[in-house]
Order: C-alpha cells, then structure tokens, then sequence
C-alpha cells in the first residue's frame, strides 16, 4: 500500500505544501481514508509518520572499530580516578597550580596514561599538560586540530635520534637537552639538521635546549643564529652567547657588568675591598634585584671574578655588604654548579635567594636535588613563603625535594607557624597542597599527621593529592 | 549506603554551597548533634538568627530539611551536616526529638510513612492535632454532594475546552500542511508558540508543552533528519486529537495513557491508591539522572532504573520530578550505579514506564557491572516497536544492548553489532569518543527513534558515564 514512491510523493506534498500540490491520498492509501474526508490530508499525514518512525536506521555498522585514542601506557589505578576528577576537573578542580604538575609529572614517571573515560572531563587538565600524558592526551587534545592547523605533532612514547624529528616540541626538547648532557656536539648537530625546516616556536624550544653544556663550540652554530627570522630564536641566542666565555656578547655583558660595580674599602683596622652594585636611575627600588640577576645572573662566575682582578672567595667576602650582589652572586654559583658556594651564600646572607633562580625563566636548575640541598634552608626562614612562591619552586625543579630538605621544612619554625596561625585563617588551602607536592613519598605520613589539625577546607586537597601521588608512585 | 564525600559533592547543588558547608565543620556551629538508629541525624546549626535552624537528614534516601530559608537545596546546613557524617564524625545516639518526627511524618518520600504512633504516648499526649480533630464539624452531605457536582461541572467543562482544543489543533495542522512543512521551520518558533497558548487556554497544557518544546528538539537536529522528524511530530498530533476524541473506544492503559499525556492529572496519592496501577517490587539500578529546564520554567529531573531481576513486568522506569526553577539549583538525588530495593508503582499506560517509589527497603547500595538485558541491536529495536505499537505517540524510550561496539567517525557514531546499528546523538564534550572500538559493550541509551542518546555503558575498561 505505501511504497516508496508513495512515500515520496506524499512527502514532496506535504513538505511543498498541499495548497500547491495536493497530497495524493487516494493514490497512497486505496480506500483506508475516504476520498471525501475533510481530514484526509491529516490522516494521511499521521500514517506517513507512524511509518516513518517504524523506519529502522539505514546505516550499517562501521567496517572497523579502531581506538581514536590509542596509547601503550598502562591506565592509572582504578583508585586514582576519582582523586584525579575531584582535584583537578569541575567544581574544586585547578590544572594550573603545583598539584597539576606533579600529577602529571609522577604519571610521565611512572609512564601511565588517564583512563579515556576521564579524558573529557578532565579536559583542561590534558590540555595543559598533554606532553606529560602520554600519546591519548595529545591526541585528546588534538582531536579538534586540521590539517591546516600548526603544531600537529605526534607524541613520541620513547624518543630516541630516529624518531626525535616527529616529536611534540617539548619532547624533542627534552631529548636534545638530554643528549647535550652526555655528547653535546652529536645533539647540536641534530638541531642544526633541522633546524630551517622547523617553525619559529620550534626553533625556539630546539635553541633553549642548548643551553645545557654551553661551550665554545657552539658558537658558530648560535652566530649563525642571530640572522635568524624569527625575533624570538634570534633573542634566545644572543642569550646563549652572553652566557658562553671568550663571546663578544659575554665580553659585553660582563663589561658593562663591571661598570656597575662600584669598588671601595672598607673595614677600620684592616682593609679590604668592598663591592656595590650602581643600578640604572631607571630602575626603581623594588625592581633592583630583578634587573640585576637577569642582567648578571648568567655571567660565568670565573669571569666575573677574573674580570675584577680578584678571587672568587675574595669577591664573595667584597659583596658581604650588598645584598642584592650576593643574591646574584649566589645565581653565579647555581648556574656554575658551585653548589658548596651557593650554600655558604645562602647561609650567611641570601637566604632567599632561590626566590630570584625559580623566578628566572632563562635560569636552569641542572641538578635539582643537589640545588634544594644548597639553596633552600627551611631553618633560616622567619616566616613561609607565599603559596606562589612555593608553586614557582615546585615547577622548577619538577620534583619533590630532597628528603633531608623537606624533613628540615616539616621541622622548621616557619612552617610551625603557619600550622599554628590557621585560627586567624592565614593560610589558605593551596599552600598546603602544594607543600603537599613539594614532600617527597617517606615524609608524606608526617606530613599527614601535621595536617590532620586542620579543618577539612585547608587540608582536603593537600590529603588528596598525596593519596593519589601514593597510588600513582606505587603502579 | 552510608554516605560518601563524593556523595556530598554530588547532591550539593554548586561549589558555592558546598564551600559554605565547609565553613560549618566547626563543632562549634552545631550545638545540637544527635542521630538514630533508623539512619536519620538532626541537628541545630547556629546562623545569623537569634534562633538556630534545625536541620534533619535522612542517610536511607538523602532526604533533608533544614528551616533556613536559603534557595538552594540542599543548603549549606544540611550539606554540613551529611559532610560530618561522611567524616564519620562521632553522633550520639537520641531519641528523635518532636520536630523530626514531625517531618517524618509530613514527608512524602519513599519508605517514609507516617509512623505509627505510640499508643502509650497517644494516650497521654496532648496535642492542637488531637483538638482540631475533636473539634473539627461533622461533613454535610449537602456541601458535600454539591462540590461533587461542581467538580463534575467543571470536570465537563474541560473535557468541552479540550475537544475544542483539539479541533483547533487539527485546523492549526491543516494550515501548515497547506503552507509546507518545508516553510515551517522559519516560522516554527512563532506558530509552535501560538498553537501551545491555545491549548493552554483550552486546558490542555501537557499538549501544549508537547508542542512548546517541538522547535527546540527540531533545531537540535541534522538536518537530514528534519524533514521525517516534522512529519512524525505533526502527524503524532493528529493522532492524539483524533484519539481523545474516539477515548471511549481505546483500551483502558491506553486512554489513561492519553489522558495523562494531554494534561490530565494523576496525583501520587490518587496513583498509590488506584488498584489497576501495576506494583513491582525488585532490585533497581540507577542508570541515568538527568535535569532538563522546560519552556514552562519547570526543571524536570528524570531517574532512569533498570531492573536488577529478570522477571516478567516492565524492564525500564523512570522516576520525574518536576521543580520550579525559580527555587533555585537543585542537586542529585540518585546517581547512575546506585542500587535500591523499592516497590514502584507505574502509572498506567500500553507501554508501561514513568512510576514512581511506593516503597524503599533499606539503603541506596552500590553494586557491581551491570549486564544489560541479552538482546542485540535489533532485538532491542523489535522491543521499541513494540512499545511504539502499544502506545503511538511514544517519547524517548529505554534501549539497553548487550556485547555491542561503538564505531564510526568522530561525528557520525554508531552503537553497533554484527547485524544492525544505532546512530549515536553526538555530546557536545566529546565524551563518546573514548568508547569508539571499545568492543563488549552493555549499554544504556534512550532511543527517540533516530537518534541514540547514550547514558550507561559497562565496558572491559570499566564503566562509561557521560560528562
């Protein structure tokens, strides 16, 4: 009774409409509804429809069902999922601060990858921090990407120098930093492999990365640099050059370094040479110790002291009465690896002076256990610092710290105090939980145990993220 | 089931509420804690007041009641005190005071009756109920038989307004046939409207909202699919005017069905106490819970349950609620996984589904993987049709699929085995992409006829719940 070409015509009928063209329902439905029925065009019309909605979908099942987000990590424990969701999507959820980044840092450890089904809710947090998640994040976050669209880089799951060229910017940063540490010509050579063919934000990250193991023989390869056509890649150039002894950028930076230092005498019975920064008129109070760690922090300390005709030793005693001086004094000897120079520094008279290298974009903490050790003195602070700072040194050194370093924070009267002062609700919730980050897996019960004074709203996160970096460390 | 932090945070209605409740941890603020055996704690929350709000949490079913006159529901209060006893904060162990019995009693939720009164207590009680009782008039039949009248009156009265409705309708059809269907969707907003204010005023408002929602649900399709999609709706309304005018020849589930459907009420005491309305008492798992704002500012709140037995009766059945959305958020009751033991009674209709809890016995548990019901793709398809033949104007309508795979391209999903496919409707977060060539799937959707809209899955990687 209704074919399909009833149904068409009925349908061209009704969509064009009956005035113009009258449904044939006669046609259609023989004698079910009667030629002279004023309601035929209704009937016909609700017949039509029921038709249509015992219709079944005409579409076949798919040939192949392929994963859209395959990946060879092992997913994170069952357990961890809702401690991922609850601190890090939705209501109480930040992917920006300390707890992201360890999460995610402990994952990249232990090699594990997000159950896909968190992948959308916890979206933002992939997005931030894919490089670390693994080959499902990156394509999660990728899902949107054209053809057209830059940066479609593929995630590398192990990198090495055959496939290092299809690797997502940060990886292949990584890699080339990694390689200069062991054979730093063989990795410059593969940067300069690439490098034209590479857009300018690569180039960039590829150019960074060489900053690990600077020497000498690199600098025909950054000369080079500095014609590049990106502003960027040519900026981070001049920078590794001032950073490399025996340049003509060092050679500048380092004179017109000296040419702030004022030097005088001091001391009454017996004298002794005394060192003063002389700062710009244009740079203000506050911005004094900014200016002069990123103008003079990554002078080679030798150079410097050679450059004043004086030992190092007798140039860390001429700056005692400068505190700014031995702040960068301290960065100097951070940046040579001069770690019993920095720890004496930061004993005697700059103790926060791990505020300016967290601080430094341009600033790399090499070795990041033997740097806590000699640059964070928990025993010296008269009071914590601010939960910004605590995050900046957590994403520096991307770590928790060293456990003689965080047993001497759990036991210094600073952070007693902080304990002590949540009555006058001081604190706030993010500076425990990114202490919470900063404690390694051995202290975390202690750490617990001071927690547990507090009311709920301040200790929840910090609990939570130490009973999921737990179930993560022990997969 | 004893209650969970993640619990608390899925019944608290925003983050500011439950950061409010947090602010209430302090003991402190409760000078009065106390709980029973039944599951029940209450307690007085000093705020701002000079007397403290009294606040009474039942842990069987989240029920609550807190005498603050905040908007949001839960409040801060009763989302603190379900936060301490999460903790499991140490509660002492109380006779339920006057005013929590006086709540149970007035409450109508599940498993909830009136307790029975102690008769002892009855006996030496004296209570303003027990005088209002004594002194309330004897009925006269007079008064009474006259409201029966009037209702009768106004009863007819309606059934005219609507059988006239219902001719407009048919009339306001034929001019957009006339018209095309192909012009309609420019003008569907403003004619849907107009059609749905007459048959507001011809008393026939569950239609009305039918027809109110129709352009929503049309714009929120491909368009391949708008042109069948206008001719099922528009004819489906044919079909039900043309039914309520010949009711008398319908079965009886199906003219209730109709009845219900085109604005007649059915209250939850005229629905427990209506002896053809079938009862199932069985285990039932959560499967969806899902909130949708309607035209008429009302926030609908859907629980979809599947049956945990396989015994004869109805498989599926879901539980509305409807709030005004002017009392501000609300948050979940039920969520998908849970399980309860309750007699349901399902309002009468040819494919029997909406229902509501006559009873709960014991606690809302959580329970292991569900396995769906042992049908295929196209064995849950014959059962959809089979409803759809029962009852004609069918809505959404529960599929579950066993041992099936979702395929396809990111935007072009199917739920699939080796016979016959699903089209799966798309989620805006892209959160049915993970389950692409995942195979072994039980899943859970409601099938509008085109369109799958996945809520429940059970998969080798664990269970799948939308976004």
């Amino acid at each position: 009774m209704l074919d399909a070409a009833a149904i068409e015509t009925l349908t061209r009928s009704v969509m064009l409409g009956t005035g113009r063209q009258a449904a044939p329902v006669q046609k259609a439905f023989g004698g079910l509804i009667a030629s002279d029925d004023p309601k035929a065009a209704l009937k016909a019309l609700a017949l039509l429809g029921q038709h249509s909605r015992f219709r079944r979908p005409a579409r076949a099942a798919p040939d192949s069902a392929e994963p859209l987000f395959p990946d060879e990590r092992a997913i994170v424990p069952e357990a961890a999922r809702p401690l991922l969701r609850s601190l890090l999507s939705g209501r109480s959820g930040d992917v920006t601060d300390a707890v992201a980044l360890a999460v995610a840092d402990a994952m990249e450890r232990r090699r594990l990858r997000l159950h896909p089904f968190d992948l959308a809710r916890l979206e933002d947090f992939v997005k931030a921090h894919a490089d670390q998640l693994g080959a499902s994040a990156v394509a999660w976050s990728q899902r949107h990407a054209t053809t057209t669209t830059p940066d479609t880089y593929s995630f590398v799951e192990t990198i090495d120098e055959t496939n290092w060229t299809r690797g997502r910017p940060a990886q292949r940063a990584a890699f080339i930093r990694g390689l200069r540490a062991t054979d730093a010509t063989r990795a410059r050579a593969l940067v300069e492999g690439v490098f034209a063919s590479e857009q300018a934000p690569v180039r960039l990250v590829l150019v960074k990365a060489l900053s690990e193991n600077l020497s000498p023989a690199d600098q025909p390869f950054l000369d080079g640099l500095l014609k590049d056509r990106a502003p960027t890649v040519r900026e981070a150039a001049e920078g590794l050059l001032a950073r490399l002894p025996g340049s003509p950028q060092a050679a500048k930076q380092l004179q017109e370094c000296l040419s702030r230092i004022k030097r005088t005498s001091a001391g009454v019975l017996r004298r002794r040479a005394a060192l003063q920064l002389d700062y710009p008129a244009t740079i203000k109070e506050w911005q004094r110790e900014d200016w002069a760690v990123s103008t003079f922090g990554t002078i080679a300390l030798d150079d410097f002291a050679k450059g004043l005709e004086l030992s190092i030793d007798e140039v860390v005693a001429a700056a005692a009465d400068d505190q700014i001086l031995s702040t960068v004094l301290a960065v100097q000897a951070s940046q040579a690896r001069r770690y019993d120079l920095l720890a004496r520094l930061v004993r005697e008279r700059a103790t926060h002076a791990w505020i300016a290298m967290v601080g430094a974009d341009d600033l790399d903490i090499v070795d990041p256990p033997a740097w806590s050790a000699a640059a964070i003195h928990f025993d010296l602070w008269t009071e914590m610092a601010g939960p910004t700072l605590m995050m900046r040194l957590y994403a520096k050194l991307r770590s928790p710290l060293p456990a003689p370093t965080a047993e001497r924070l759990l036991a210094s009267k600073a952070w007693r105090d902080l304990l002590g002062r949540t009555e006058q609700n001081v604190p706030t919730p993010i500076m425990f939980s990114t202490i919470a980050t900063l404690v390694p897996q051995a202290l975390r019960d202690p750490l617990r145990k001071q927690l547990a004074s507090l009311s709920a709203d301040l200790n929840a996160r910090a609990l939570a993220v130490m009973s999921l970096l737990d179930i993560i460390e022990a997969a | 089931m004893s209650l969970t932090l993640a619990k608390v945070e899925e019944i608290a209605p925003d983050q500011g509420s439950l950061s409010a409740a947090r602010k209430l941890l302090n003991p402190r603020s409760w000078p009065v804690v106390a709980g029973s055996d039944a599951g029940l704690v209450w307690g007085e929350c000093q705020g701002s007041g000079s007397q403290p709000y009294r606040v009474v949490i039942s842990e069987t079913d989240l029920g609550y009641k807190c005498t603050c006159p905040s908007r949001k529901f839960p409040c801060k209060h009763a989302l603190a005190l379900m936060w301490m006893r999460a903790e499991g904060r140490a509660i002492d162990t109380q006779p339920q005071p006057d005013w929590v019995n006086d709540w149970l009693a007035r409450r109508r939720g599940p498993g909830t009756g009136r307790p029975a009164p102690d008769k002892a207590d009855a006996r030496s009680k004296v209570s303003i109920d027990a005088a209002l009782e004594q002194e309330s008039p004897a009925p006269d039949p007079k008064a009474q038989a006259r409201a029966a009248a009037q209702r009768e009156r106004n009863r007819a009265e309606r059934e005219a307004a609507i059988l006239a409705g219902m001719e407009e309708l048919d009339l306001w059809i034929l001019d957009q046939l006339e018209r095309g269907l192909a012009s309609f969707q420019s003008v569907a907003r403003e004619q849907c409207g107009l059609a749905a204010r007459r048959l507001v005023d011809a008393k026939a408002s569950g239609l009305a909202s039918r027809i109110e929602q129709l352009p929503a649900t049309l714009f929120g399709l491909p368009e391949a699919l708008r042109t069948d999609f206008l001719i099922e709706k528009l004819g489906e309304l044919h079909l039900i005017a043309e039914a309520y005018r010949r009711q008398a020849e319908l079965p009886e589930a199906l003219k209730a069905d109709l009845r219900l459907m085109v604005g007649w009420t059915m209250t939850r005491e005229e629905l427990l106490s209506e002896p053809q309305a079938p009862r199932v008492r069985d285990r039932w798992m959560v499967l969806a819970a899902t909130q949708e704002i309607q035209p008429d500012k009302l926030r609908r709140i859907e629980t979809w349950l599947t049956r945990l037995s396989d015994a004869d009766g109805p498989r599926f059945a879901v539980l509305m609620d409807f709030v005004p959305v002017s009392v501000g958020a609300i948050g979940k009751t039920y969520s998908a996984g849970e399980t309860l033991e309750a007699e349901l009674v399902f309002y009468p209709s040819s494919a029997q589904l909406r229902a509501i809890i006559a009873q709960q016995f014991g606690s809302v548990t959580r329970e292991g993987r569900w396995q769906a019901p042992p049908d295929d793709v196209a064995g849950a398809l014959d059962r959809y049709e089979a409803s759809l033949g029962a009852r004609p104007w069918l809505g959404e309508w529960p599929i579950a699929v066993r041992n099936a795979v979702v395929g396809g391209s990111s935007d072009d999903l199917v739920l699939s085995d080796s016979k016959a496919a699903l089209p799966i409707k798309s989620k805006e977060d892209d959160a049915l992409l993970p389950l692409v060539g995942v195979s072994g799937i039980d899943a859970f959707g409601l099938w509008d006829g085109r369109r799958l809209d996945l809520k429940f899955a059970e998969t080798p990687l664990g269970r799948w719940l939308p976004g």
